[in-house]
């Protein structure tokens, strides 16, 4: 039984190898594209292949190395941090005076739609004051087009 | 010929002086002598900076050494083109090309307008010349083309050097897409003068009405398309030249570039609602005021070093100079419009939030806050070392957070704006016009999210905050989902432009018995803007899904010998030779690989690696690309072992790519064709319309 244990335990790990190499990659990856290399090129890390770089080849080792010690994404952009400061993150993180570099956007976004939906009914209000008092003879108009669409508009 | 280029150069200060008081003192004096000799000192101007520019033209081609600028950007083994290319591959050519640019448009609005708007024009000349002041004197005084190498001699003093060779020109820039990028560019930021200063000239001459907006209608369309062609061809450019395997990397050039692109688009929408309806006057002046300011701040932040980039080649201490006229040229218009603020009045008022007024409003609001997210990311770095003192990047994952989002909702409004109604749209139409878009939009997206596209859904952070917000920012939808919601939009959107293709043609044909393609053509050219900008919207949904494509772009890197293979997706590579290559101009090592899909040989591709001889001998690398509607494969050879035997080969996949530059010509294609006057009905078709009215009128006195 325990042979038997022993044997699934080892097929087990071997079909989840791949998949965790796999993983990874896509992990090496995700942290290469949160991280900028420092040549100058002002590029990503992770599409930073200009020739000659001296400087993307070892950070991508020192990421894979990184990720194979079994640290956490952001254990590993802590560590590019603590050695290169925080221009190296590809974006600024979301915490203290940085939050504004994320919020300003939307809340421009949002103040800009505030604008918008007062001047909108500002303008409505206005058109309102200054429309007709008159009642419409709505159902006249609407004689009249029913009787123009049946006159002009061609068969099927 | 040097001192010829320098004395067109002083001539054109000159004259450009005197354009400008001619022009303020003969407005002033309704003197119409001195308001006519201003325009001509305006064409004047033209002329001399045309002569200057030959001049350059001429030093470039002979290659004359003695000039600084032409021995700085040129060598003798650059072949001509790229000879003639180099005048603008550094600072002192490329202003020198802008001013001529903005002389030549300001000649080309004198003549085309003189006649036609007399009161407004002088204003015109006097705002065209002021922008083309401050060039004349960059050229003269800052960024001088014509200065002569020297060197120091004996005592110090300065004595005349002619180098053997030149430094040459930028490998980076030795690409014929990236010869022709800049002028293109150039184009367009400088178009956008022309309906800034016939925006200031109304306000200046206190002809507020639209006149300047229907005169400057096709100009800003014509400076429209040349801005948005050359962000193109800047990113065909990086996506062939840069080699890191996409065409759109957020930085801070290409932002530059952007900005205007994106207030310009608010514009060219918003001036329709002042034509149609006489609204938004004060908004359409903000937008122009801004879209100008941001092609000089665009202009500011490449030249200036304030912020890095791969693409600045031509950064200097000029930035100074730029950001003192960018701050009065905005301060000017600006009290200018507070000014005329009471004279802009509103003609119409708005009926309803659900109408075509109120959609362009949203489109504005849209747009503006895309501008503005990119400009805040754009200059976040300065404000973080100015007021923290701490140096941050913010790069491509800020600006695919915040704009995506903003983006795809743009799409959306893209399909409903056009078709909501002026004034108020009823429940019925919206019903009517949306229900088979939306349909077959919501049918395709859930096919597609069952095929495993937009899956996962969300994104989870591997830590998250205990503060609610960091929470909610934790999360993110992926990039997959986001291209599914693209595609999903481009789809809703191209549905409604071929419905409203379709129903226009066919309501043609029954009317006029043409077949349905020459109904199409027919009902395009006698509408030229409505169904030109269809066509440009049909563009934009093309571009689109091909950008959506990169959320699936994968890569492969490798160490390859002859005979070794590497795959990706369903094709394979095979390195067959590699070899060197000897030219004049650079030195360059090449493979030759097979390219299989799915076992059949496709193509044979040959990217390489160069080092040019001139200068500092720089290394390139150029990619070699097998594109198709589905995908591209994108071949870098970037490196090889020191024996020369094996090469380091990276390959992408990148699905979708050629539908952005599909898009771009469609884009282009709709733009030509709103630019063209409506084609006139036919006398049959005249007929039959001037009988309908009679009947029309019948019908109404009937019913009254």
């Amino acid at each position: 039984m325990l042979k038997k244990c022993r044997k699934a335990a080892l097929l087990l790990l071997l079909a989840t190898a791949p998949l965790s190499l796999a993983a990874d990659r896509e992990r090496v990856k995700e942290v290469a594209s949160s991280l900028m290399c420092i040549c100058g090129c002002n590029q990503v890390l992770g599409v930073c292949n200009h020739i000659n770089c001296p400087t993307s080849g070892g950070m991508m080792t020192e990421v894979e190395k990184e990720i194979d010690s079994g640290k956490s994404d952001k254990a590993v952009l802590d560590h590019f941090v603590g050695k290169f400061g925080l221009s190296v993150l590809s974006a600024p993180p979301a915490s203290g005076f940085n939050l504004t570099a994320w919020l300003m956007p939307f809340a421009a976004l949002l103040a800009g739609a505030i604008a918008a939906v007062y001047f909108l009914r500002r303008f409505r209000a206005r058109w309102v004051e200054t429309a007709p008092t008159t009642p419409v003879d709505t159902a006249k108009y609407q004689r009249q087009i029913e009787e123009e669409l049946q006159k002009y508009t061609p068969e099927d | 010929m040097a001192q010829l280029g320098q004395f067109a150069l002083a001539l054109a200060f000159v004259v450009t002086m005197y354009s400008i008081v001619a022009s303020i003192i003969g407005i002033r004096a309704k003197h119409d002598k001195l308001i006519a000799s201003g325009r001509n000192a305006a064409v004047g101007t033209f002329a001399c900076l045309t002569t200057a520019f030959l001049c350059l033209v001429y030093l470039f081609v002979v290659s004359d050494f003695s000039i600084n600028y032409v021995a700085g950007h040129s060598n003798r083994d650059l072949p001509l083109y790229f000879k003639i290319s180099a005048i603008w591959g550094g600072q002192e050519g490329s202003l020198l090309l802008w001013g001529w640019f903005l002389t030549g448009y300001a000649a080309l609005v004198m003549i085309q307008n003189w006649r036609k708007h007399t009161a407004m024009m002088p204003y015109v000349t006097a705002v065209l010349m002021g922008s083309s002041l401050f060039f004349t004197s960059m050229h003269l005084f800052i960024a001088n083309p014509f200065n002569q190498v020297v060197t120091m001699g004996p005592g110090g003093a300065r004595v005349p050097l002619v180098p053997a060779d030149g430094q040459g020109l930028n490998p980076l820039l030795q690409y014929i897409l990236n010869a022709i990028h800049p002028p293109v560019m150039y184009l367009g930021l400088v178009g956008f003068a022309v309906p800034f200063a016939f925006a200031m000239a109304a306000m200046l001459s206190r002809q507020l009405g639209d006149t300047w907006i229907r005169t400057t209608r096709r100009w800003t369309m014509v400076a429209w398309f040349f801005l948005g062609t050359a962000i193109l061809l800047g990113g065909k450019w990086a996506y062939v030249e840069l080699g890191w395997g996409g065409f759109w990397g957020w930085d801070p050039v290409e932002n530059a570039s952007l900005m205007p692109w994106l207030i310009g688009t608010a514009f060219l929408h918003s001036v329709m609602v002042q034509e149609k309806k006489g609204m938004l006057k004060v908004w359409n002046m903000v937008l122009i005021i801004m879209t100008y300011t941001m092609c000089l701040f665009g202009t500011f932040l490449t030249r200036s070093g304030v912020v890095s980039s791969v693409h600045a080649f031509a950064q200097s201490s000029i930035g100074g100079y730029f950001a003192a006229f960018i701050v009065i040229s905005l301060s000017g218009s600006l009290y200018l419009l507070l000014d005329r603020l009471p004279l802009l009045k509103s003609e119409n008022q708005m009926e309803s939030i659900v109408s075509r007024e109120s959609s362009f409003m949203f489109n504005n609001l849209i747009l503006l806050a895309s501008c503005f997210a990119v400009f805040w990311g754009v200059m976040f770095p300065v404000f973080s070392e100015w007021i923290k003192g701490v140096k941050i990047t913010v790069g491509p994952p800020f600006f695919n957070r915040v704009n995506v989002p903003i983006a795809i909702f743009l799409m959306f409004l893209t399909g409903v704006g056009p078709l909501l109604a002026w004034r108020k749209a009823s429940t019925n139409s919206l019903k009517r016009n949306f229900l088979w878009p939306a349909a077959v939009a919501l049918a395709a997206g859930i096919g597609l999210f069952i095929r495993g596209i937009g899956r996962p859904i969300l994104k989870a952070p591997e830590e998250l905050g205990q503060a609610l917000f960091q929470k909610l920012v934790g999360y993110s939808f992926t990039s997959s989902f986001y291209a599914l919601l693209a595609i999903m939009m481009s789809i809703f959107v191209a549905v409604t432009i071929v419905r409203e293709f379709y129903k226009g043609a066919r309501a043609r044909s029954h009317g006029t018995g043409e077949n349905f393609i020459e109904a199409v053509a027919n009902l395009t050219l006698q509408n030229t803007r409505r169904y030109g900008g269809y066509i440009v919207h049909f563009g934009f949904v093309l571009l689109f899904i091909g950008w959506a494509g990169q959320a699936f772009t994968t890569d492969v890197a490798t160490e390859a010998g002859i005979g070794d293979t590497l795959s990706i997706r369903q094709y394979t590579l095979r390195v067959d030779k590699l070899g060197v290559e000897d030219t004049p101009n650079y030195q360059s090592m090449k493979a030759s690989i097979s390219l299989f899909e799915d076992g059949v040989k496709v193509a044979t591709m040959g990217p390489e690696r160069r080092r040019y001889k001139a200068g500092e001998q720089q290394t390139t690398t150029e990619v070699s690309i097998w594109s198709t509607l589905k995908e591209d494969v994108y071949v870098v050879f970037s490196g090889a072992t020191a024996d020369g035997k094996r090469a380091n080969i990276q390959v992408y996949y990148n699905p979708l790519v050629m539908w952005v530059w599909l898009g771009g010509i469609v884009l282009g294609i709709g733009t030509l064709i709103a630019l063209l006057p409506n084609k006139k009905s036919s006398p049959r078709k005249r007929q039959q319309t001037a009988d309908q009215t009679e009947e029309q009128k019948d019908v109404a006195e009937k019913v009254s």
